[in-house]
């Protein structure tokens, strides 16, 4: 059986699609696929650089990825990825805040303008 | 005892005026800090992340300034800390910036040429302890 690597960009599409759903839940799930396309995305382009991430703990690797960013000063990709895990974090575990299309669709916008980057400077 | 003429009452011990201690080197920093971050609403429990990390709030003024020469306008950044349930210990402070006049592709734009110019006066600890986010109102 050929193993074929997962491409974190399919998560983007299904983010797209989700984004023009009709539910809280459909948003919600889109701005969490966008930060893990981008999230992987990077995760991937780094490693591929300075070889495997080791970690404590395996919930520290979204901080870590900041981090090891901030060391090659691409500070604006770094921050831009904690926005997006920043809505992210909201739309996956806060159920008091509303979580609306607008969101999801900014959330995309910002997802491809930092999959453009990450290509950009990572590659 | 330092005797220097004072009444009584104003003589000070030198157990509050021993400027090798850590712990008044530190409270000297903390009183400083806030007399610099004077005007911007900071919330406790960024106060006290600010209060363990004595290299940021230096730092937040310059910020602001450049946030606000890229922009043209007088922007006033709010605080928050930046927490995770998958990794509970490790915080980081984000400085947001909320633009109005702007859509977010050019929000986006000054996003990047903002960093750029904060990242450049940076050491890596300090940068990898802060994240400076640009928003649309």
């Amino acid at each position: 059986m050929i193993n074929i690597k997962f491409d974190p960009f399919d998560f983007m599409v299904i983010a797209e699609n989700l984004s023009n759903g009709n539910s809280e839940g459909h948003f919600r799930t889109s701005v969490s696929r966008a930060y893990y396309s981008v999230f992987l995305d990077t995760r991937e382009k780094i490693e591929g650089r300075i070889g495997k991430i080791s970690l404590q703990r395996p919930g520290d690797i979204h901080q870590v990825l900041i981090d090891r960013l901030k060391e090659m000063k691409l500070g604006a990709i770094a921050d831009k990825l904690v926005q997006l895990r920043m809505w992210r974090r909201n739309s996956d575990y806060d159920l008091t805040r509303s979580i609306d299309q607008q969101l999801a669709k900014k959330a995309l916008v910002l997802a491809k303008d930092l999959r453009r980057k990450v290509h950009q400077d990572l590659s | 005892m330092i005797k220097q003429g004072l009444p009584e009452g104003h003589y000070v011990s030198h157990e509050y005026v021993n400027v090798e201690s850590p712990a008044l080197y530190d409270d000297i920093h903390r009183i400083s800090n806030q007399i610099l971050l004077t005007g911007y609403y900071i919330e406790k429990d960024c106060q006290e992340f600010l209060n363990d990390n004595l290299d940021i709030p230096f730092e937040i003024p310059r910020i602001n300034e450049i946030a606000n020469q890229v922009t043209g306008t007088e922007l006033n950044p709010v605080f928050e800390i930046i927490t995770d349930e998958e990794s509970l210990e490790l915080k980081r402070l984000a400085i947001i910036f909320k633009i109005k006049g702007y859509s977010y592709d050019q929000i986006l734009r000054i996003w990047d040429n903002v960093s750029e110019k904060v990242y450049a006066g940076l050491n890596t600890i300090t940068a990898q302890k802060i994240s400076v986010i640009l928003d649309n109102d």
